[in-house]
Order: structure tokens, then sequence, then C-alpha cells
């Protein structure tokens, strides 16, 4: 079977499984390049294209030294799809990402893409950063490519616990100090926010030449509730319970939720940002192929 | 009405369920979520909304608890046989003859056709039942049901078929009031029959419908029906090589046939045979041969079968030279080519030729009985038996046995228990034997002789005081009367036990005992000259002869049985056995194998009965009866419709039939049944629901 196929097959709940956080990134996303067609043009080969004088922050290692032989200059050696974009991952942990209504919750699952994007970063040598954030910053790693930044990503995303509550939008505002070079900024979260409270928190940051893309994650439960009878739900963040009726879930509160999600949307893409919705129980590469998507578009 | 009315306070129970659902509705699970962002506490009246999804569940509870409340009452629901507001309905018979003579043509589809005509015809108040008839059975298809339920019976009629057996209308009408039933309403008894004339009975009271029925006549005959086929086959009495076959037939027009010889499944020859039309003066007919290593004589001497009875023709067929070897064969002669009645066109028998062997069994070799057989025997021409001496010690088993055509027993008492079983069972395999009670047998029973009662010898001179002249071992039993008899015994034979010749004094001389397939001669006074003086006097030697043909059956006809009727095996209980059909079917099982000492054969053809010793065949043909199509004369049938019985009828129609009672209770319990598993489905389904 090739690897392509083993991670189509692969559903989130299989992929909890997997003990190692690095497995998981590997497993996901050598299996889903595998099983793009390089016709497709999304750069991610690792095949020589051109030479480009160096300047400072690029890495030394690419220094090309015979050239530097011949003409004492120093150029660097690009390759295909090579990028040389900074990825921020930005993670939520707060409480409401620890819930999940089949094996995955959305912290998990959240922490399953993480770690694939870091390690789809890494793989084309992109500095890549990690903060995780609950009522305030839990975890910040700065944007780097150096060899081993990669797994101590995944030591701190393996870390993470659901924690307390959270404003979602003023958390993405004040990750603007973590922020000293432009970057490409990938939220993950639920995003149980106003959606012009977080189009404001990001609007100085996209001014700043950072690239917002907005990964929404939902468990199946919250988007489509399938209680036939009365159900009291608890709030994981606060505790507070309300008796619902099924006839309320099926109608009310679906409209609801749509229109927050197309706010979001709406909002996102008013201050040049991309939101994504994903529900845990799609598997992880149809997120990964739409990333991918969205960096080909901005490149 | 209810049986037990207080039963009915169970349908309190119903509202356990009603409670339990309300309970339901006012404890709403609890569960954890992520944001109650978009939510909002729901209003009462959609809790209260909400409950009537559980409505099929609610609602099968109920009914399951009412089911089973009405189910213990004990309902009862009468109905009336007869309905006093309608004193016009009738009870509809229709009666399928389903006998072999309705295979011919299309009959058949015309019966069924006829049959449905009535069911068309019945009126909304009247009952109707089906009924089949064919053989010694009546069989009740399908019991009386109101003119409502008359697709049940419709339905019925399509699985008839018609058999290979002969129908008697006789025994249709003679039964009728059982399978009838009474009480019952005023009945119409619509007879669908082809109407032959050789089903009706020897007496035509037999056709008296019984009382307060009326016979409706729905004939399937044909106008000029044709059929021909084999009714006979007999080895000519002058020539014992001369195998005679009797064809009888109906025909419009002359036709010729071939008919074929097989013995053993092998063809021994053919003969082409012209069978005149069937006219009140046939002409001259006369048969053809061709082929094959035997010669035939030209026939035939056509004659009308039964002039006064039947319209049909006969020729005779004669195959010259059949030798057959001694042991048993199977005859089988066809007609060729096959008609509309093709399983009469084949006529099958079984002949056995004996076996030129007897054995006769003497404790002592020099004694005067023993001399005596061997002498008559030995003198016999036809058949010519070579005779063989055993002690008693020295009788074979069941297999050494059945090599001998006859076993002579000189003194039934010499016999220990083991060899009169053995000979026991060679006679039930179908051997013949001839035993006398020994001169010194005094008081109990013999082994070979089981239920007999053997008291003490009396010396009184008497004279034979009865003959059974007709029996054939007793053919030349006149000289009989001048024996005189010194000694004599008083024997008790069994129930089943024939006495073929008395004393003056009633007690037995001869004795015939049926013992399976086979047969048993017992002369109770012994072969001695202080005895008697039987052994000296030609008599002896006549009635050894005739004794031998009859025990050997060299003598015998081909023998063949009727599909239909009851044949004996000559299996027993104790050995067992299989016997396979004309197909190699097996006809027992395994636990019928036990009890296959009788068989009613419904193919036509050889069954094989294997038994422990040896294998026998039993032929079977249709009754030769069924395959005379000879219509009934109109003015019978006429007279037959205007039989009204004389007994008055067990009913009036002004009298109020007595309401037939019957219980609702089984029914209900298998409704809750079904609501039991339709409670659980539910439930299931609700449940699911409730852990997603």
């Amino acid at each position: 079977m090739s690897a392509s196929a083993l991670n189509r097959l692969l559903p989130p709940a299989t992929l909890a499984s997997l003990a190692n956080l690095e497995l998981v990134a590997r497993i996901a996303v050598e299996g889903f390049l595998t099983g793009l067609h390089r016709s497709l043009q999304h750069g991610f080969s690792q095949e020589f294209k051109e030479y480009r004088a160096y300047s400072e922050g690029d890495d030394p290692r690419f220094v090309d030294w015979n050239v530097y032989a011949r003409t004492e200059r120093t150029y660097i050696r690009r390759f295909e799809g090579e990028t040389n974009t900074r990825l921020m991952i930005v993670l939520d942990a707060s409480a409401s990402m620890g819930y999940g209504s089949h094996a995955v919750s959305k912290l998990n699952y959240g922490k399953f893409l993480a770690a694939a994007l870091a390690y789809l970063a890494a793989r084309q040598h992109d500095p890549v950063g990690l903060i995780v954030f609950d009522e305030k910053v839990r975890t910040h790693r700065p944007p780097t490519s150096r060899s081993g930044s990669l797994a101590g990503i995944f030591h701190a995303l393996d870390a993470v616990a659901p924690g307390g509550a959270t404003d979602v939008a003023e958390s993405v505002g004040n990750i603007r100090e973590h922020l000293k070079r432009r970057a490409l900024v990938a939220v993950v979260s639920d995003l149980y926010c106003d959606p012009q409270a977080l189009s404001r928190a990001v609007q100085p940051l996209a001014y700043h030449g950072n690239d917002f893309i907005l990964f929404q994650l939902l468990d199946p439960q919250e988007l489509q509730p399938g209680w036939r009878e009365n159900v009291v739900l608890e709030d994981v963040e606060t505790g507070k319970a309300l008796n619902i009726s099924p006839e309320y879930l099926a109608t009310e509160y679906r409209r609801r939720m749509d229109a927050h999600v197309a706010a979001l949307r709406a909002g996102a893409a008013s201050v040049g940002a991309h939101q994504m919705l994903i529900a845990t129980d799609e598997p992880l590469d149809r997120a990964l192929r739409r990333y991918l998507l969205f960096r080909q578009r901005r490149s | 009405m209810f049986l037990a009315p207080a039963f009915l306070l169970g349908l309190l129970a119903v509202g356990v369920p009603l409670w339990l659902h309300r309970v339901t509705r006012a404890n709403p699970r609890r569960e954890p979520f992520a944001s109650l962002m978009f939510l909002e506490a729901s209003e009462t009246q959609r809790t209260a909304k909400r409950a009537l999804r559980f409505w099929p569940l609610l609602l099968a509870r109920i009914a399951l608890i009412a089911a089973l409340a009405f189910a213990f009452a004990g309902p009862i629901a009468t109905e009336r046989i007869v309905p006093q507001q309608n004193s016009n309905a009738r009870l509809h018979a229709i009666v399928i003859d389903s006998s072999y003579s309705m295979r011919y043509g299309d009959r058949w589809a015309r019966a069924l056709s006829a049959a449905q005509d009535v069911l068309r015809s019945i009126r909304g108040g009247d009952r109707v039942m089906l009924v089949r008839a064919a053989g010694r059975r009546i069989e009740l298809v399908h019991e009386a049901v109101p003119a409502s339920a008359a697709g049940s019976v419709r339905a019925a009629l399509q699985n008839l078929q018609p058999s290979l057996e002969r129908l008697d209308y006789g025994l249709v009408m003679s039964t009728a009031e059982q399978w009838l039933g009474s009480p019952r309403l005023p009945t119409v008894l619509h007879f669908i029959s082809d109407l032959q004339q050789s089903a009706a009975p020897l007496r035509f009271a037999d056709l008296g419908p019984p009382p307060d029925t009326a016979v409706a006549m729905h004939s399937v005959a044909d106008e000029a029906p044709v059929n021909a086929y084999i009714a006979e086959a007999a080895f000519a009495g002058d020539d014992e090589r001369v195998l005679q076959a009797s064809i009888r037939y109906l025909a419009r027009r002359a036709q010729e046939r071939t008919v074929v010889l097989r013995i053993d499944g092998k063809e021994l020859a053919r003969q082409i045979v012209r069978l005149p039309a069937t006219a009140p003066i046939s002409p001259t007919p006369w048969a053809d041969s061709e082929g094959g290593g035997v010669r035939m004589d030209s026939l035939v001497q056509p004659h009308s079968q039964n002039s006064a009875a039947s319209r049909s023709s006969a020729v005779v067929a004669r195959f010259a030279n059949v030798e057959l070897t001694p042991g048993l064969h199977r005859i089988q002669l066809t007609l060729e080519p096959r008609d509309a009645l093709p399983h009469d066109d084949a006529y099958f028998a079984v002949i056995e030729h004996a076996d030129p062997k007897a054995l006769l069994v003497s404790a002592i070799r020099d004694a005067d009985d023993s001399a005596y057989f061997e002498a008559a025997l030995g003198s016999l021409a036809s058949p010519r038996l070579k005779v063989e001496r055993r002690t008693p010690q020295d009788v074979p088993g069941a297999a050494g046995l059945s090599a001998y055509s006859l076993a002579v027993i000189a003194d039934a008492s010499a016999l220990s228990s083991a060899a009169a079983q053995r000979v026991l069972d060679y006679a039930a395999a179908g051997g013949g034997v001839l035993a006398t009670l020994g001169e010194q047998r005094a008081g109990g029973e013999l082994p070979l002789l089981e239920g007999w009662r053997i008291a003490e010898m009396r010396n009184k001179p008497t004279k034979i005081g009865e003959i059974a002249t007709s029996h054939p071992a007793l053919r030349d039993a006149s000289d009989w009367s001048r024996e005189r008899f010194f000694k004599q015994r008083a024997v008790r034979p069994g129930a089943d036990d024939k006495v073929l010749i008395a004393y003056d004094s009633g007690a037995p001389l001869l004795i015939e005992r049926k013992i399976g397939a086979g047969r048993m001669l017992v002369l109770t006074s012994p072969i001695e000259r202080d005895w008697s003086d039987l052994a000296i006097h030609p008599a002896f030697v006549h009635f050894i002869a005739d004794a031998g043909r009859y025990l050997t059956g060299a003598d015998a006809s081909p023998v063949s049985y009727t599909a239909g009727t009851l044949v004996r095996t000559g299996l027993t209980a104790a050995a067992g056995g299989q016997i396979f059909d004309p197909r190699g079917a097996r006809v027992l099982t395994l636990a019928e194998a036990r009890d296959a000492a009788q068989l009613v054969p419904h193919l036509t053809g050889f069954y094989e009965v294997r038994g422990v010793a040896a294998a026998r065949w039993l032929a079977v043909n249709v009754d030769g009866r069924e395959s005379d199509l000879t219509p009934l004369p109109a003015n019978f049938v006429q007279r037959w419709q205007a039989l009204r019985a004389n007994r008055p009828a067990p009913i009036a129609n002004a009298a109020p039939a007595p309401a037939r009672a019957r219980s609702v209770g089984p029914l209900l319990l298998w409704i809750a049944a079904a609501l039991l598993l339709l409670e659980l489905l539910l439930a299931n389904h609700y449940l699911a629901i409730r852990r997603g």
C-alpha cells in the first residue's frame, strides 16, 4: 500500500492511537505529498532551481562553496518550491478545545494539524515557530530552521493539555509581541469569539505583512448536534448548563452556527486572512491540501 | 363474552408505560458541550412536544398489555354454522375425482375449470369445502369455509394432481356422511368426474347420497375416448412356454401397436398387433410378428370384454418359446407407441419359477414319514424336485434355505427354537413349508407354530368332515373322505390361520398359515400307519403334488399388484429391510424400516424389496378398470342424481343450529408475541439514538 493510500485510510481516530506526534506528522505529510502529482506544481520537490546572492539571515548550510571558490562571492542554492517563509503556528489550548464527541478531541486534532504543518515547513527548510495559548501565552518557540527545532516543537505540542477559558480575539492580538519578522501565521482554534473582534485583532498584524490562515476546528456534534431528546448541555469552560430541546438544536442553533462561520469567513477576508472550517472527523490530508493551495496562491 | 373477566383488571397496567414515558420526559440527560455561545434554554412546551416521538413505542406497550389482559380473560367468539337469517344457505362440497382416468387428455384441466365455476357460483351465505377422491382414500383437502374465504379453496385446488389409483363411486357416496360432517347445512355435492362405467359400484344403492344432500354431476368425460392398455399377462394353460398378453382398447378407427416383451430388463421379442375400431361388429383382428429369437404366433380372438358393461374390445398377443430359468423374473410388456394414458401401456409382472430342490428335515432317516415324503416328492413330474435330507440340527440359515423352493418338516416338534426361527425367516421371505406335527408331541406350544394350542392325542377313529376343495393344494382331495384316521389330536390354531381340512369332530387336520410373503401347510397328524392309512392311498401323492406346486409356486401365474392397494412386502419388523420404488428411490425412512411388512405403492413398475436373506420384486400396475374409459350411460347418471336418502335429515333448516364457540385467546397470544417483538425493536431503536 502506498503512503498516500495509507494516509487516506488513516482517519483522525487512528492517528490518535499513534503515541509519537512526530510519527503522526511524518505519516500524514509524507503520505500526503507522495500522493500529490508533480504536475500540480505545488512546488515541494527538492530539485535545484537557481542561485541567489546571500543575504543576512540566510542559512549558511545552503551557501554553495564551490561558486564562492570560483567567484569569491557567496551564493546560496535555491530549490524548486522553496519559499523561505516563516511559519508561526498559534494553537488554542483552551478548555473548549478539549471537547470531543468521539475519539479525537479538537485539541488533539489541532496538535496533529500543527505537527503536520511544522513538519511540512521544516521539510522545505522554512523556519517554524509555535505559540500555545489559553487565557495567556503558555508556550512560545520563535521561528527557526535549525536542526532540532522541529523536535522541540513536537515536544512542546506533546505537552499541551486543555486549559481554562480564553478570549481568542484578545489572545491573537497579543501574539504581535512574539512576531519579530513577517511570517505566515496559522491559527488553530475553535474560534468561539466575536468575528469582528477577531478581525480587529488580526488587522494590524496583517498590515505588517503577516499572512493569516485561521483553522477553525469544530466537532461534528457542534456542527450537527444529534440529540433526539431534551438534553442538559454543560459548558466545559464556564460550567454553566442549559436544558436544550432537539428542535432548537436542529433549527436555531444551526442557523446561528452557520451565521457565525460565515461572519468569521467574511471578517477574515476583509483583513486579507483566510478562514478554513475543519470538522474533527475529516481526514487530515484535506486540511493540508487546503493549506497548500492557500500557500500556492500567496506565493 | 369472557371466561375469566377478572383478568381484565390487568388493563390497569396500561398506566405503567404511561408513567414510565412521563418520567423519561422529566429527566433529560446531562452532557458536556464546548460552548453555550449559540444556545438558549428551551421552552417547556417544546419538551412536551418532544415526547410525541415516543408514541409508537408507548402505543406498542399499551397494545401489548391489552392483548395479554384480553388473552388471559378468555374471550369466546361464537359462530353459527347455520345463520338463521339465511335459510337458503348451502354447503357446497366439491368432490374431484383424482383417479387415473382423469389423466386422459385435458380432463384434469376441465375438472379444475369446473371446480372454479362452482366456486364462482357460490352465494354470500354459503359455505364450501373441497374433497379429493382416489383409491381407498377420500381426502378432505379443505374444510368447510364461508364463501368469503373461497380464495383459500381456490389455492388448494391448484395443488391437486390426479393419481394412478382407482376410484369406486360407491366408496365416495357411502362415506359421504362421514367426511361431510354433521350437523351441517343442506348440502350440494358437486361431483366432478369423468363418470367411468367401470367405477360404478356393484350395488346401485351404494350411490345413494346422505340425507339432505343433492348431487350435482359435473362430467368431464369425452364423447369418444380412445385408449389401449395391457390388461393382463399369463402363461397359456396348455403350454407354460407361451405368454399371453391381453390388450383391451377403445378405438374410433383401426390402429396398429407394437407389443414389446422384456424379461429382467432385456428385450426378448416384439409383436405388431392390429386393433380394429371399436364397433358393435368388430372386424377380425390379427397380429404380425417380427424379429427376435422367439416365434410369435398369429392371434387373435377379439371379443367384447364385457358387453353388458363396457364397449371396449380385446385382442390377445401370444409370445411362444418363453423359456424361464428357475428363480424370480420380471416381465414387462409395453405397448408402443404410447397413447394419451401412458401408464397403462406398460404391464409389469413378476413370476417365480420353482427351483428344483426341496429340503426334507427329518430326525430319523429311516422313519416311515420320511420315506413317504421322499417317495411322494420324488414322484412329482411338475415341478420335478430333487430332494435333499437334513436332520433338525443341520437346518441351514436363511441364506442357505433360500436355495430350496420347498422345505418339508417331517416332525415340527423336533426343531429347536433356533432352527424353527430359521425356517420361519425362510417362509417370511417367500418360501414354502410343509410340516407335520410329530408323533411324540403332547401339549404346549411349538417354536415353529407360535400361538397354537396342541392337546393330547386321543385314540378315537374318525373321518374327514370338511375339505376346502377350492384351495389350490386340495384340487384332488375328493378321495380324502375315504381315509381312515385312528388317532387324532385337537389343535387350536391362531386367529389368522385357515383350516383347510377338518375331522368329523371339527378338529383341524390341515391348516394353512401365512408367514410374511410365504406360506406354511401343517398336517396335525403324522404320516404314520398307526395314525392313519393316508400314506398308502393315492390321495397322499396327489396332495403332495398339489401342495408342492402350490408352495413352490410352480404353477403360479405372473403376479402383479395394483397401485394404491395394500401389498405385503415379506419384510419383518425384527429383520427390517428396505424398499426401492421404480425410480430407485428409497421408500422407507429409517424409522419406517422397522415396520415395513406392508406397502401401498403409488407408482407403476417394479419395486425392489431387499430383506436380510434375499431381494424380491413387486410388480405394480394401474388398475385396468381405470383404463377402460367407457362412460356411464346417461340414464344411469340421471337415476343416480334422482336418488334421495330414505332417512330423515339430522338437522332441520328452521331449527336454530348450535353455535360453535371458538376461543380467541390463542390468537391474542400470537398478537401479543408480535407486539412484544415490535416493542423490542422500537425500544432498541430509541435507545440506540439516545446513546448517540
